[in-house]
């Protein structure tokens, strides 16, 4: 039933999105006009909770995307390997990893707390059975 | 159209200031981003150009820049590690 | 001199000056990492404002197609290529100035030899 949703789902997350990337060019924007340093940068652990490659991909993509954060790399010994993806399985190996380059948050638990609301608007509106648990 | 000719001066400034950052920059890394931002400003350079001249092919060109422009960003991220992954 | 001239226009002038912003930013913020966020803004919202003033100042239905098509692929390639930007700045350690935290530095011991490598190298 919840497929039915899927497209508004997904427009809506994509309407989401512009401005978040809007509002985040804003403070970066801000802080370069205005005279001074005002950001903590640092760099942030996230477990995500995506489950192939494609999802992966395309959370590390919005998150570079948006200015203020940048994905600086992944977890390489828990990748999602071939085999896991072909039988559909969650991964057995443990999440997944980014390493995420922080401007403006404060501190890293701040970071992780945006961070995971942007991965489960993003879950929400791609995956067609709805957002996870 | 003095609109377009503004954009263009002030793209061109900026340009040049990313120029002055490739010349300067205290590490390699510095040059590589200041490179990207170079691409950047000339992928809108070539749109601007091509509306300045009423051109009707601007849109075309635009869509070949930004299709081939990443491949100079990956160049560039090689070229930074001198070829390693 | 119609009002979708005006818009366009403004829209350009728009761009252009995020353009110069980035490069201000380029030029002003300590530290590599913080720069590609500069740029960021540039390579995102700054070529949308510019694309979309020129289409605009030229408007038809296949510009329209083309635009959408440009944004979408710009933004998808752009965030690809400095994704690989970022990740080459830290493997050559890069130092980052005034950090407050760092959770990769501890959490990578196995990249270290590579690493050690490739800065004897250069």
């Amino acid at each position: 039933m919840s497929w039915l949703t899927w497209p508004f789902r997904c427009i809506g997350f994509f309407l989401w999105f512009a401005k978040e990337m809007v509002t985040s060019s804003a403070a970066v924007l801000k802080d370069n006009l205005t005279p001074g340093q005002d950001s903590t940068p640092g760099i942030t652990a996230f477990d995500s909770q995506c489950r192939n490659d494609y999802e992966i991909t395309l959370l590390a993509a919005l998150i570079t995307l948006t200015p203020g954060t940048l994905t600086l790399g992944l977890n390489s010994d828990s990748k999602v390997s071939q085999a896991d993806v072909a039988v559909s399985s969650p991964a057995k190996t443990g999440p997944l990893t980014i390493y995420v380059h922080g401007l403006y948050s404060g501190s890293a638990d701040a970071t992780r707390e945006e961070l995971r609301d942007m991965e489960t608007r993003m879950l929400r509106g791609i995956r067609r059975e709805g957002a996870p648990s | 159209m003095i609109g377009v000719d503004l954009g263009i001066l002030i793209i061109g400034v900026a340009c040049l200031g990313s120029a002055y950052r490739i010349l300067r920059g205290p590490t390699q890394a510095d040059r590589a981003v200041a490179g990207d931002l170079l691409l950047f400003g000339f992928v809108g350079l070539i749109a601007l150009f091509g509306v300045r001249m009423a051109n009707e092919y601007t849109f075309d060109i635009v869509l070949v820049a930004a299709l081939v422009g990443f491949l100079s960003a990956l160049s560039l991220a090689r070229a930074l590690t001198r070829g390693k992954r | 001199m119609d009002l979708l001239t005006i818009i366009g226009n403004i829209t350009i002038v728009i761009g252009a000056l995020v353009f110069a912003t980035a490069a201000l930013g380029v030029l002003r913020f300590p530290d590599a990492y913080m720069r590609v966020s500069a740029v960021g803004t540039a390579g995102g919202v700054g070529i949308v404002l510019l694309v979309a003033g020129a289409l605009a100042l030229q408007p038809s239905i296949p510009n329209v197609v083309k635009v959408v098509l440009i944004v979408v692929v710009h933004l998808a390639s752009s965030a690809v290529g400095t994704m690989a930007i970022a990740r080459a700045t830290y493997i050559t350690r890069t130092p980052l100035e005034h950090f407050e935290f760092d959770e990769l530095a501890e959490a990578t011991p196995e990249t270290d030899a590579e690493e050690d490598e490739l800065s004897e190298r250069s």
